[in-house]
Formats: structure tokens, sequence, C-alpha cells
């Protein structure tokens, strides 16, 4: 099974340079906790969650309006291709305690892969 | 050579091939694999008909001809053989004749061969040009002029590969074309197999989410419409 055979989440991106409350508020907007950071090309080069704004802002009393996306990220983050084998994204995932992944094609992000997702179709085939 | 032999040669050998291997993978079940060797297989057939069949089934009358003309030549390069031995000089006569015979006959076959080839066939895989296939037996034609082991075993392989030559080109450009369009079939069916995406409005939260007002009401848009 590859991760072409899963289902993915629309990306659910922003950019370098957006602030920190720009992306504080497209977080509300929906239930997801992670939002991706995408360069210009729409690359995935960091992620952001609801804890990061917590405990690397407010927590340590910044400022979000000037602060950019870029600053508080998560990188490296993994980013896998529809050819990667869902036994080598699940190995990563675990290892590295992640719970999704981005998946680029051509260079552009294309989706967002759960763990929940990678599990789910290893076990389909075991 | 029939479609059923050529579908049959032809797939045992694609099956064998690295390039095509690569579309039978270990994760396949039983019926994907089933289905994808009848894919190949029908390819195969299209392909027969499409490159290999007008020129196996219109060789007529020049076939038997350029049979007819390869053992005479044949016979020819003995008789010259013997003439060698027997009468000097004399011999090298009947073997040019005996090189006229089979070059009469290659030109039929290459006649043929230029008529009946598939024009869109892929250049890199196989000789394009008939005149160069007919080339091959130059060599076999110099050294048949010798009256030794060398000039019999020439004139016997000249005659082995006679036509044979030309009917080895075509199926190998039957059997290229049908691999080539099983693996531009299978990239393409692979670069379009996109997973399937949810969007992000499925995981939208309605408590922070601002409903999109309206610039008209219903009852103004109907006004504007009408």
């Amino acid at each position: 099974m590859k991760v072409k055979d899963c289902v993915l989440i629309e990306p659910f991106t922003c950019n370098e340079d957006a602030t920190v409350v720009e992306v504080a508020k497209k977080l509300r907007e929906t239930t997801l906790r992670h939002i991706y950071v995408v360069n210009k090309h729409y690359y995935p080069v960091g992620i952001i969650s609801v804890i990061d704004i917590n405990h690397r802002v407010v927590a340590a009393e910044k400022n979000p309006k000037l602060l950019k996306a870029r600053d508080i990220m998560s990188k490296p983050i993994d980013i896998d291709e529809l050819d990667t084998e869902l036994e080598e994204v699940y190995t990563r995932m675990a290892t590295k305690q992640r719970v999704m992944n981005a998946v680029a094609k051509d260079g552009k992000m294309i989706g967002i892969l759960t763990i929940h997702q990678v599990m789910k179709n290893i076990q389909v085939r075991a | 050579m029939n479609r059923k032999k050529f579908v049959q040669s032809s797939l045992e050998r694609l099956m064998n091939d690295s390039d095509v291997q690569k579309y039978f993978s270990p994760d396949l079940t039983k019926e994907e694999k089933e289905r994808t060797v009848s894919y190949l297989s029908n390819i195969l057939a299209d392909t027969y008909d499409t490159t290999v069949k007008g020129y196996f089934e219109n060789k007529g009358l020049s076939s038997y001809v350029s049979t007819f003309l390869r053992w005479t030549g044949a016979a020819e390069d003995a008789i010259g053989t013997y003439l060698f031995w027997a009468m000097g000089g004399a011999g090298f006569v009947a073997k040019t004749a005996g090189v006229g015979s089979k070059s009469l006959a290659d030109y039929l076959d290459n006649r043929h061969y230029e008529k009946y080839k598939s024009q869109d066939a892929k250049d890199s895989y196989i000789t394009k040009d008939g005149m160069l296939i007919a080339s091959e037996g130059l060599l076999e034609r110099a050294a048949s002029y010798d009256p030794g082991i060398i000039g019999g075993i020439a004139s016997l392989a000249d005659l082995i590969r006679g036509t044979a030559k030309y009917d080895t080109k075509v199926i190998a450009r039957g059997f290229y074309d049908a691999k080539d369009e099983f693996l531009k079939k299978m990239q393409g069916y692979q670069a379009q197999k996109m997973p399937k995406i949810i969007p992000l409005e499925r995981f939208r939260n309605s408590v922070y989410t601002e409903p999109v007002t309206p610039v008209f009401t219903p009852a103004e848009e109907r006004k504007l419409a009408a």
C-alpha cells in the first residue's frame, strides 16, 4: 500500500509571512489543531499547532501581531510522496511521534496524511 | 505468423521484461494480475492487427518467388564451388549468378516489407529502413565467393536467414510497439490515480465561522431578476 491509496485531507496552510494572529484566526475556523506553513511555491516548510501558539507566543509574552508563522513553526517536517510505502511512513511517524504528514506532488503540497489513515490502510492489508 | 501465436509468444516475453514486470508487483491481488495480463494480451492482439498482420497475410506470390530464388541462389553457390574446383574461374560466374538470385529475392522481400511496415514504430527500438536489413546479408554474400568451408557456411546462413530476417524485424516491431503502448497506458493510469481528498469544509468550526451574509434577500433577488 502506498500513500496514494489513502484518503487525504485538503491542505490546510498559511504563508510563511502570515502573522501569528492570522494563523490563530485560521486555526479557530476549523476543528484541525495543526496548520502547515508553505513557502511561495506552496511547498510545506513547517507546521504550527495550537499548542505552539500557546507555548511559543503567549507563554513567552511575545507580540502575536509582529511574529510571523516562520518564527514559531516546527521544522523540519516529514513530507511524503504519493508513491511512498505506508510501512515506511508508519515507521517514521511512530518514531518521531507525528500524527500527520504533509503529502506533496511535483513540488506542491496536495494534502495531509493522518496516522489514522496510515494505520487503517496497513491494517486492511494485514 | 498468426495472431494467436504472436500473442502467446510475445506475452511470455513481455511478462519477463523488466519494464513490464514493474506493473506486476507482489501487492497485486490474483484478480488484478489476471486483469493486467488480459489487458496486455488485448494490446498485443491490437498491435498484431496494426503492425504485423498486413505483412504476414499479404505475402502472396512474391514470397514463393523469393523462396525459390533463395534456393536457386544456394544451388548456384554449390555449383559454383564445384565448378571452381573442377574448372577454376567458371565457378565464380555461377557464384555471381547465385548472389544475383539472392539479391533479387532480397529486393522482393524488401519491397513487401517496406509496403507493410508500421510507420509509427519506435525508431530507437528497431531498424527502420528495409534496405538496412537487406544489407545485413552483404557480408554473407561476399563470403559465399569463398570456395571453401567459409563460403559454404555463408551460403547456408544466407539461405536460413533469408526471408526470416524481415519476419523477425516485423515481429520485433510488433513486440516493441505493444510494449510501448502498454507502458504508456499504465503510466497514464498510475498518473491519474490520485488519492481521495476530504475538503476542509468538513472540518469547519461552526462556532467561529461567520455565516455569509447575502447581499440581497430572496425577495429582492426575485425582484431584480424579473
